[in-house]
Order: structure tokens, then C-alpha cells, then sequence
């Protein structure tokens, strides 16, 4: 009669393997966030100015995009590679185009926008987090939003990428506290989003 | 036959003290005797018209009575100023409403009928009876000339629990008292303007020089015919032993010390700026201030923070500032309309016609004020940004946020009780930045 032993080494063997290998899927699944697109082809040196539209708010606080899009457009500036034209001129010259809607325009609206502000891109978002988030007793700020910048020749997108920041760690379920302030988390997030521009 | 030696003769003791008091006496008597005036032609103050005040904050006010308060204290301070029934009739006359401003053509109407030199206009911004007293201010000078300018500009916010002391001794309870105090800080300010008027500080602005120049022969020489002084001259002699680079230099030390204690201090300054070098020489810059989107909740809170920036801007010295009544007037002439920020053809038209060299625009996202029982800190947030007149380019860009408990660990020390204190304090930081960026080398 055969001895059991070997079978059971084996099956302790395969019962182990496959505990690694889900072990190892879950590590590599959680680490492979990718959300940032960047259109191989494009020449992002060439992108000098860049007209940043109104973004649009998915969130409860109303000020939400004009906000973030303020504070968008003067760390866009402060990085000193790129100039974003003033708010009024972009207001004026969707007007002037007849943009249906700002926060979404279509690729010939996108060209013909660049056309009027000779600008060498534009830029359009989402807001779609902004403020409070509850999970029992633990609140928390957070902001979840997304660029996309749409080059000037064709209005095709050839960037994209998203940013989320603040909501409630495990120190906060554990220990309480409110999280990170707000205005530091929208400061993390739109330094996050123009570090995925320039990299 | 004896004489006495002694200093202390009596038959001149009497007339020697009576001289000394007549002396004290004379350089106590009344300061409005030798103030300086800016034009030092007629040798006295100009002469100022009160206009009433607007009041700019959320709560009904007894503006009449402010007002009747606030001529009392200038005239006790000794500065010339227009009867208040002329500057009533002059009003009444012209139809003048809105007391927020002047225009050039009021300005000019109000010189040639009352003979004001300057027009005094206060804007009531804190004001609350109710618990613990509150009161803000803030005022302005503005010349009749052909465009009249800011030449004068001072805010006080004060609450009555600013410094309680110990037991709470400290504590005013009595609104008038406020009043009186907040008045005689401006009364103060303006006397002092005009006894001495502020220099304007001359600022080049270089941003491409190398602060190191490469090494010339002929420097060698220099330096070797400087030796000889190092050992007569100290100060030099500590240059040379320390090192010109580690020199004892109390500007570094304060740095130094900043630099320490930075992350215990409250820092004022936008967190986020953008700032294009402005290399032309040192020369005045007239600034247009247009007034502010307001998306926050107070009232007249875009107006508020202009006019702490436009206070700013007149103490640092370096810019002009154009009356808002002016900048008001010229908008609603050319129909220049703010949709979402202010488009290049109307930074054209409004520089242009007013003759500005520089044009600031700003949002006001949160002005929130601390009201009677709430324990949340006040908040201000606001981003501005300055255009030049010849490029069409932002040359300032900035956002601005604070909170009155900012930098503040041990029992409130250095708190900041009211969103006007910390605009103000927000926007000298903010000014600084702008010229230490912008403007200087």
C-alpha cells in the first residue's frame, strides 16, 4: 500500500501555489492603476498656450469647477511652461463660436475655439467629487476630477488623465479626525494632474 | 563784600524755569500748527470733503451717526475739511447716489465748487452692536486732480475682545468706544501722511543680471588696494574676516529666524503665484483695479477685498492707484461687461482710455466672518490677476486662501477675530510677493 504522505505534501504544494498566485493577482491587480492616456504622437513641446474651458460639476458644491479651475490655471502658469489665456477670453470667444456647451465642445468646436484664442490646446474636465464624504461616523473632504486636453489642428484628445485625493484612510475609521483639509487636497490633486502633464 | 557762586540763585531760578515750561509748553501746543502739506504753496492742509459712508456690511448700521462721529474725530485731529452741509448741498445738487466713488467729473465739479483738495470716502465693512462689539472701516483719500488717484488709504478692524487681558479686563463692551478708537487710528494715519508724506521706493527691476560678475584682472588690483582698509574700518574688517557671504547682517538673521519658526508663523502669502519678471526700469505704474467677481456668500465682498488690496498698493509705495469711482465710470461709459473675467478688448479699452499701465481683476470665493457665538475661525479666499497694458499677458497670477486660526498652537495666541483683519493681512503678504517677484531685483 502506497504511503499517504506524498499526497499530501503535494496537495499542501498546489494549495500553497495558489494561494501566492492570488496573493500575487491581487498585489499586481491593485498596483496596475493606469489613468493617464497620452497620445504617442503628439509634440507636447510645442503646446505653449492652452485655453482651459469651464469645467463641469458632478459635485454638490456649485463653486466646485470654477474653483478648481481657478486654482487649475495659476499652478498651470506657475509651472512656467505653459500660459493659459485669461478666463475672459475664453468666455468670449465661446460666445463668439457658439459652443453649445463649454465644458463638452465637440472637435470642431475645439478647433475653432483654438483658432480664435490661438491657443495650441484646450483643456476640458469633470469634477466629479468635491467636498464631505461620510462612512458611519467618519467624515472626510475629498476630490475626485479629470482633464482631457484636446490639441488645436484636429481637436482630437491627446491627453487624459484623473486625480483623486483625501476621502477617509484607515486612520480616520480608526482614530477619528476629519481628514486633510480641503483646499490642501485640491492643491494635491491639481499638482498631481500637472506632474501626469509633464512627465 | 561776598558774592555767592552757587548756580542755584534764586533771582534766577524763577525766570530760568519759566523759560524751560514756555519752551515745553510751545512744542506740546497743538501739532495742526506745523504739519507739512504735499504742496507746501499755501502752507496748510488741504482742504477734505467727507463724503457719507457706504456701508458695506451685511448688518443695518446708524451710518448718520458714524458719519457725525467720524467728521468729529478728523476735526479734533486738526485737518482742514469742508462744512458737511456744503458737501450735502453739493450732493443733493449733482445728484451724487452712489458714495462709494468718486468720478472725474464729480471730483472736478466738487474742487471747483467746495475748493477740496481731496476727497475723504469711508466704506463701513464690520459692524455689529449685538454681544460682543465689532466694528471695521475703511478709508480713503482721493485727489481732485484731473484723475484723481488714491493718495491716502487706511482700514481698522477691531472687536472688543481683542486683547481681553487677564480676567478679561480688557474687554469693550461699548460700541461708541470702538467707534472712537477705530477713528482716532485713522485720524492718526492721515495727520501722519501729511506731516510725512511716504517716499516712493525705488525698485529696479533686472531679473537677467548675474548677481555674480565674472572675475576682471582689474578687480584683483581693486581688492588689493582695499586691504589697507580692512584693519581701520570694521566693518569692513568683519567682511573680510567673516567673509562677505557670512557676514553678521540682521536682515539675514530675521530671514534665518523666519526660516526657524516658519512652520509655527502664519503665513499670509497665496500658496499658489505665478509672476512674469517685469524688466523695465524703475518707473511709476498707474494700477486699475476692476472690481471682483463675488462668488461667496457675504455681501460686498468683492468690493471689500479690492479695497484692501487698492490700501496695500498705496502704502508699498511703487504704484499708483486710480480711484474706483473713476474705473466704475469708465466701465459703464464703454459698456465694458465682466462676463467670467475680463476679455482683452476690454483690457484694452479700460487701459487705454484711463491711461493705466496695469489692470488687477479678482474672484472672491469665501469671506466668511466669525458671527456672535461661533467658534469657526473666519476664512477668506480670493485669487487675482494682473494684466499689462502694452503685452495683453497675465503678469500676475494668484490664489489666496487663509483661515483666522492659522499658525495659531498655544491658546489662541496670534488668532485673527475677523475676515477683515485677515484680508488686510492677506493682501499686504500678497503685495509683497507681487514686488519682490514683479518688480525688484
Amino acid at each position: 500500500m502506497a504511503s499517504p504522505e506524498p499526497y499530501r505534501r503535494k496537495a499542501r504544494e498546489i494549495s500553497l501555489a495558489a494561494l501566492f498566485a492570488c496573493l500575487w493577482a491581487t498585489l499586481v491587480g491593485g498596483c496596475a492603476q493606469n489613468n493617464v492616456f497620452r497620445d504617442g504622437t503628439m509634440d507636447f513641446g510645442s503646446v505653449k498656450t492652452v485655453a482651459v474651458m469651464p469645467l463641469a460639476n458632478l459635485s454638490k458644491d456649485q463653486l466646485a469647477g470654477e474653483r478648481i479651475r481657478d486654482s487649475f490655471n495659476t499652478m498651470l502658469m506657475a509651472s512656467g511652461a505653459i500660459y493659459s489665456i485669461p478666463t475672459g477670453d475664453v468666455a468670449r470667444a465661446t460666445v463668439a463660436v457658439g459652443v453649445a456647451n463649454p465644458a463638452a465642445p465637440s472637435s470642431e468646436e475645439v478647433t475653432k475655439l483654438a483658432k480664435n484664442l490661438k491657443a495650441d490646446a484646450i483643456i476640458t474636465g469633470v469634477v466629479r467629487e468635491y467636498g464631505d464624504v461620510r462612512s458611519g461616523q467618519v467624515s472626510a473632504d475629498v476630490i475626485s476630477l479629470s482633464l482631457q486636453m484636446a490639441e488645436a489642428q484636429e481637436g482630437r484628445v491627446v491627453w487624459s488623465a484623473s486625480s483623486t485625493q483625501g476621502g477617509i484612510g484607515l486612520t480616520d475609521r480608526l482614530f477619528g479626525g476629519g481628514g486633510r483639509p480641503l483646499s490642501d487636497i485640491t492643491e494635491k490633486s491639481v499638482n498631481d494632474l500637472i506632474n501626469k502633464l509633464f512627465e | 563784600m561776598t558774592s555767592s557762586t552757587n548756580f542755584l540763585n534764586k533771582s534766577l531760578l524763577w525766570p530760568a524755569l519759566c523759560g524751560l515750561l514756555g519752551c515745553l509748553l510751545c512744542g506740546c501746543a497743538g501739532s495742526a500748527a506745523s504739519l507739512r502739506t504735499p504742496d507746501g504753496a499755501t502752507g496748510r492742509n488741504p482742504l477734505i470733503a467727507v463724503l457719507p459712508g457706504e456701508n458695506l456690511s451685511r448688518t443695518p448700521a446708524p451710518t448718520r451717526t458714524i458719519d457725525a462721529e467720524l467728521y468729529a474725530a478728523l476735526q479734533k485731529s486738526g485737518l482742514r475739511l469742508v462744512d458737511q452741509k456744503a458737501v450735502d448741498a453739493f450732493l443733493e445738487r449733482h445728484w451724487v447716489r452712489y458714495v462709494g466713488g468718486i468720478d472725474q467729473k464729480t471730483a472736478q465739479a466738487l474742487k471747483k465748487e467746495t475748493g477740496a483738495d481731496a476727497v475723504l470716502i469711508t466704506g463701513l465693512e464690520l459692524f455689529s452692536a449685538a454681544g460682543t462689539p465689532r466694528f471695521g472701516t475703511i478709508s480713503r483719500l482721493v485727489s481732485t486732480e484731473k484723475v484723481p488717484k488714491i493718495i491716502w488709504m487706511e482700514s481698522v478692524a477691531m472687536t472688543g475682545e481683542d486683547a481681553p487681558g487677564v480676567l478679561g479686563l480688557g474687554m469693550v463692551t461699548d460700541q461708541q468706544l470702538l467707534r472712537k478708537r477705530a477713528f482716532q487710528q485713522i485720524g492718526n494715519s492721515l495727520v501722519r501722511h501729511f506731516s510725512l508724506p511716504p517716499a516712493r521706493k525705488r525698485r529696479i527691476a533686472a531679473p537677467g543680471a548675474d548677481p555674480l560678475p565674472p572675475f576682471n584682472p582689474g578687480d584683483l588690483a581693486a581688492a588689493s588696494g582695499r586691504e589697507q582698509r580692512y584693519f581701520t574700518d570694521p566693518s569692513e574688517f568683519s567682511r573680510a574676516w567673516y567673509g562677505a557671504d557670512t557676514a553678521p547682517d540682521p536682515a539675514k538673521f530675521k530671514r534665518l529666524l523666519g526660516a526657524i519658526g516658519s512652520p509655527l508663523l502664519p503665513d499670509y502669502a497665496p500658496p499658489a503665484w505665478y509672476g512674469l519678471p517685469d524688466v523695465m526700469e524703475d518707473q511709476p505704474r498707474l494700477v486699475a483695479l476692476v472690481p471682483y467677481f463675488d462668488r461667496s456668500t457675504r455681501k460686498h465682498a468683492g468690493e471689500i477685498l479690492a479695497l484692501h488690496l487698492a490700501e496695500q498698493l498705496v502704502k508699498e509705495g511703487t504704484f499708483g492707484v486710480l480711484e474706483f469711482g473713476v474705473v466704475r465710470d469708465k466701465m459703464l461709459e464703454l459698456r465694458v461687461i465682466t462676463d467670467d473675467g475680463i476679455s482683452i478688448p476690454g483690457i484694452d479699452l479700460l487701459t487705454n482710455s484711463l491711461g493705466a499701465d496695469l489692470l488687477i481683476h479678482g474672484k472672491v470665493f469665501d469671506y466668511l466672518d466669525v458671527g456672535e457665538g461661533e467658534v469657526t475661525p473666519p476664512k477668506v479666499d480670493f485669487s487675482i490677476q494682473m494684466f499689462a497694458r502694452n503685452s495683453h499677458k497675465i503678469i500676475w497670477s494668484s490664489h489666496s486662501r487663509n483661515k483666522g486660526d492659522d499658525g495659531v498652537f498655544f491658546y489662541d495666541w496670534g488668532r485673527v477675530t475677523t475676515a477683515a483683519a485677515l484680508a488686510q493681512r492677506m493682501n499686504r503678504a500678497l503685495v509683497q510677493k507681487i514686488v519682490e517677484q514683479v518688480l525688484t531685483y
